[in-house]
């Protein structure tokens, strides 16, 4: 019971920062504006997990906005959602360390 | 390769190395050493070089330095730098412990010792701070005791007062690297990505072609899309909620 409570609370610590952190990111332009964008397109060729996640993403928001639409299709979204994520933590790791 | 040309190539791998393109370096630098095997000068820059490519390499490099110049704290020092990389702790901290003690005035050896002691989950905070002090008793105007600080607090997990000194070295060097993208990781850390971003912007905009500031970036993109995972995900389960499955 205290591992699930432990891991509940760290899934929801993990939700809220994505949200703060992404409007803050969003909200700043001259930032966004100065990325290298080639770049940042570039590691999705450099690396085939990062690549999947990206698809997964773009499959998952796809989902979203259909299962606003018709039932069952966020379930489906949930599990491409989950599978971006699981990618997106793999190459993660196996990112040398920064 | 003639002595003269040997150091011809030693001062460039030494402005390449300055100017963080470590990898451009060790070519140069190998070619070099064929002519003076046992220069400690070019030993010291090939292992130099060597920390950012292949810290195993640069290990034995600083073992080869120890025995070339064993009156120096250099090969010490780059041994215990290899060593951190490398993840052996207590060999990094012996080895920064032997470069004090043949050096004991040079600030850089202490701010060695206190990042080495302050390495990840075995932490001895007061001991590595106190450390991190000494190297700015040593050399007030130097970046590295400040830094060495800021990476002493990184690990025990304060990105705010990191920041502090990483914030401190800059006041006193406002082009310091190594401060600049240091507060970009504190920043990171305490989730200011745009901070954080912007930091390792700085650092690319003057050289785009800094190996760490791109693999700092990597990781800021990772983590950048991880976040937007997660968002869609609690979306997807909000959707899943109203409609149902």
């Amino acid at each position: 019971m205290p591992f699930v409570a432990w891991f509940f609370v760290r899934v929801v610590v993990r939700i809220v920062r994505a949200f703060v952190e992404t409007a803050s990111l969003l909200n700043d332009r001259r930032t966004l504006r100065a990325l290298p964008w080639p770049y940042v397109r570039s590691i999705v060729r450099r690396s085939k997990l990062i690549g999947l996640a990206v698809a997964a993403l773009v499959l998952s928001c796809v989902c979203l906005l259909l299962g606003i639409l018709i039932a069952g299709v966020s379930s489906i979204g949930i599990l491409i959602a989950s599978f971006g994520l699981l990618m997106s933590w793999l190459a993660k790791k196996r990112l040398p360390a920064a | 390769m003639t002595s003269e040309a040997a150091e011809t190539a030693a001062a460039r791998a030494a402005a390449l190395i300055d100017l963080e393109r470590h990898a451009e370096a060790v070519p140069l630098l190998l070619q070099a050493l064929g002519a003076r095997p046992h220069d400690a000068e070019l030993l010291d820059l090939f292992a130099q070089a060597q920390l950012r490519v292949d810290s195993r390499a640069a290990s034995e490099t600083a073992k080869r330095l120890v025995e070339a110049a064993p009156q120096s704290h250099r090969g010490y020092l780059l041994g215990s730098f290899a060593a951190m990389e490398l993840g052996r702790r207590r060999e990094a901290i012996a080895l920064a412990r032997q470069a004090i003690e043949l050096a004991p005035f040079v600030a850089m050896n202490h701010a060695q010792l206190a990042q080495a002691m302050a390495m990840k989950r075995l932490i001895r905070y007061r001991r590595a701070i106190k450390v991190a002090r000494r190297a700015i008793e040593l050399d007030p105007d130097s970046t590295v005791g400040y830094i060495a600080a800021g990476n002493v607090e990184l690990a025990s997990g304060s990105g705010r007062r990191a920041q502090k000194w990483y914030r401190q070295a800059l006041e006193l060097q406002p082009t310091d690297r190594a401060a600049r993208v240091n507060l970009a990781i504190a920043d990171r850390r305490r989730g200011r990505l745009n901070a954080a971003y912007a930091g390792i912007l700085a650092r690319l905009e003057h050289d785009p072609r800094d190996e760490f500031a791109l693999r700092l970036l990597d990781s800021m993109i990772y983590r950048t899309l991880a976040h937007l995972q997660w968002i869609i995900l609690v979306l997807l389960f909000v959707v899943l909620g109203i409609k149902g499955g």
